[in-house]
């Protein structure tokens, strides 16, 4: 199995993944889970022929782990629809998942970028992915955020309108706990990955610092919800500030003068 | 949340106080036994307090929400300050974090916090086992996930921050054919270490770019000058011997493959079970987190809500009016009966009252409800 091959390995598995998302859409359960299940079917054939092929799990270039972000994306999403059945929990994980796949598609370059020796750790992959999905599932809940701050309730007394936005708050509560779960997933696969391949794991490098801050932020989320006396709005707009706070933490820190040449998390 | 945000607030102060009068704290300072000793006293204080927090405002109130949320709201403006200056070992304030009071002091109340509220529920736990509540069941999935977040986060927290003076991290030149037994600190001092490494082999390999794919060192390593062990450190894949870890670290880049020497990195942390220990159940604790149920997916009316606030009201006037009783009959012996008091009218206080059938646990939470229950604004 070769990369040139990849291109039709992906277009079946993103179709049967589209399909997959399409029946979840209209409360067709089984089609979701058997589309769903035949896109991973069809692409976990790809890397493992890729594997046998290379004589070692395709987890060295950037291209390869790649591969494994997009196979991971729509298995965590059918995981989450099976436990929660979010209707759209499969066309995110889809098109979260397509876009890495034409990444790999349309920038071929990548494939051969090589992976410096640290970063060929068992850990590297499942590092990344859980918390490319914490991220993603974060997103979703702030998506959600913003629209409950921007929707004001019709009437004050109807309480139709508290019941729709019960439903609304604990569909947040679950993608924001699961998002965290996943995030302190992520933050201690990397403890373990540092301790291995740099002597210690937790070093407060700026990338450390913001992940810690960012998983902080949530924890105020989780336990201020968890207070009778909690408004509502003020938990959502925490919910965006935390968001913003992910995101000095996934790319911001590039940017920061106080992190330039200090972490060793940029890789160039 | 008022009286939350004052701890902390104080806890600044205090620390800038400290910062001005001692200057940053020097760590090596605790170096073993100082940590062990300063370890048990934080853990004896924290279970004279548990005992106390039963008839103690200020102790109850420590393990209520309105002390948590204030404290990891501080710990994350302290962090954020920390995220967005350059950190150096020995700046001055905000510039080497780690050795800055306040943000020392709010991370140890954290660590307080997490142990009170964690003996805390597991005193709950113990007791609700043996009397067999009727009519409210535990939910011992919601009981074991938080305790392994809350406990894991603490031993993490603990014997990081404790356990950082006794950590040794040094550099050995590994030549070939030459056995070594000297490695420097970072202050370039040798120390003695109970081996001695002989390098066998360098290997190098690299991508078809020239950029190195792989390099790692074959050695031989004699320890306490008996036992002989052959062993392969690569990137990524330290060797573990006699509790020191040995670590790839560098080589002579002018001669590339044909490098003749090997520089490790040997590092000694007695603590690390103890952290892995808190980092596993952090994540045994996080697994358990994405199967529970959201605690605000059964919400509460305001109604509701408001019924059970004045339930709780009443049955604390009555329980403050016993306990007065108490207190102006029989001095000696109000330890005895105060606590078989306080468990007997816990116990109608849940199965007596009609509206406190359906939850539960948190029988004399401050917090009106328990958390799985919320109310809308
Ligand atoms: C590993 C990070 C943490 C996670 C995942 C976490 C999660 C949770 C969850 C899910 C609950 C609800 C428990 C239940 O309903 O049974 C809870 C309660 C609570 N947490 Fe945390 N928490 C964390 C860290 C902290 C920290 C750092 C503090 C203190 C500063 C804290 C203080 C509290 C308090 C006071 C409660 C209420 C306990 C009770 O009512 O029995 N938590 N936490």
């Amino acid at each position: 199995m070769t990369w040139s091959y990849f291109i039709y390995f992906a277009i079946v598995a993103v179709l049967l993944w589209t399909f997959g998302a399409l029946s979840a859409w209209k409360e067709k359960v089984r089609g979701a889970y058997l589309f769903t299940a035949g896109g991973l079917l069809v692409f976990f054939s790809f890397i493992i022929g890729m594997w046998i092929t290379l004589e070692h799990p395709p987890l060295r270039t950037m291209g390869e782990t790649r591969l494994w972000y997009s196979a991971f994306l729509p298995l965590v999403g059918l995981i989450v629809y099976a436990r929660w059945n979010y209707k759209w929990i499969l066309s995110f994980s889809t098109v979260l998942s397509t876009v890495f796949i034409c990444v790999n598609i349309f920038r071929p370059e990548i494939h051969s970028k090589t992976l410096m020796p640290a970063l060929q750790s068992p850990w590297f992959a499942p590092h990344v992915i859980v918390y490319m999905f914490a991220y993603a599932l974060l997103g979703a809940a702030t998506l959600m955020a913003v629209y409950s701050l921007a929707k004001r309730p019709k009437s004050h007394t109807a309480s139709s309108s508290g019941t729709a936005h019960r439903s609304l708050m604990s569909s947040i509560d679950d993608l924001v706990r699961v998002g965290l779960a996943f995030l302190t997933f992520g933050m201690l696969f990397g403890a373990l990955w540092a301790k291995e391949a740099w002597g210690h794991y937790w070093s407060w490098d700026p990338k450390e610092t913001w992940a810690a801050i960012t998983w902080f932020g949530y924890l105020v989320y989780i336990h201020y919800r968890q207070m009778p006396t909690h408004r509502r709005r003020i938990a959502l707009w925490m919910l965006i500030l935390c968001f913003v706070l992910l995101q000095v933490c996934w790319w911001g820190i590039n940017y920061l003068p106080a992190a330039q040449g200090m972490s060793v998390h940029t890789y160039g | 949340m008022k009286e939350g945000f004052a701890i902390g607030g104080g806890l600044l102060a205090i620390g800038l106080l400290l910062q001005l009068t001692l200057g940053a704290i020097r760590w090596y300072a605790f170096a073993w036994p100082v940590n062990l000793i300063v370890l048990t006293a934080f853990l004896l204080f924290i279970v004279v307090a548990t005992f106390l927090r039963n008839n103690n405002y200020p102790f109850h109130f420590l393990t209520t929400h309105r002390a948590a949320v204030p404290a990891l709201v501080y710990a994350a403006a302290l962090t954020i300050i920390m995220g967005l200056t350059r950190q150096s070992e020995g700046g001055s304030w905000f510039h080497d974090m780690l050795a800055f009071w306040p943000f020392a002091l709010i991370y140890v109340y954290i660590a307080f916090l997490l142990a009170l509220i964690s003996f805390r529920r597991l005193s709950h736990m113990l007791r609700h086992d043996k009397r067999h509540h009727k009519g409210t069941h535990r939910n011992w999935l919601r009981d074991i996930s938080f305790l392994l977040n809350h406990v894991g986060l603490f031993l993490v927290l603990v014997c990081a921050s404790l356990g950082s003076p006794d950590i040794q991290r040094l550099r050995m030149v590994a030549t070939i054919g030459q056995p070594e037994s000297r490695a420097f600190n970072e202050e370039q001092l040798v120390k003695s270490i109970p081996m001695t490494i002989e390098l066998k082999r360098f290997i190098l390999e690299t991508y078809d770019d020239g950029s190195p794919r792989r390099f790692a060192s074959e050695i031989e390593v004699l320890v306490d000058k008996k036992k002989r062990v052959m062993a392969t450190v690569d990137v990524n894949h330290p060797a573990k011997i006699q509790g020191w870890k040995i670590y790839q670290y560098g080589y002579d880049t002018s001669k590339g493959a044909d490098s003749q020497i090997s520089i490790l990195e040997l590092i000694h942390d007695p603590w690390l079970p103890y952290v892995y220990t808190g980092i596993y159940m952090m994540l045994a604790g996080a697994l358990l987190l994405f199967l529970q149920r959201s605690y605000s997916s059964r919400g509460l009316t305001e109604e509701e809500y408001r019924k059970r606030l004045k339930a709780k009201d009443a049955r604390k006037a009555e329980k403050a009016k016993k306990q007065k009783e108490f207190f102006s009959t029989d001095k000696t012996e109000h330890h005895k009966h105060h606590s078989h008091h306080s468990g007997s009218s816990e116990h109608s206080g849940h199965s007596g009252s009609s509206d406190h059938s359906g939850h539960s646990g948190h029988s004399d939470s401050d917090d009106p409800l328990p958390p799985h229950f919320h109310v809308e604004h």
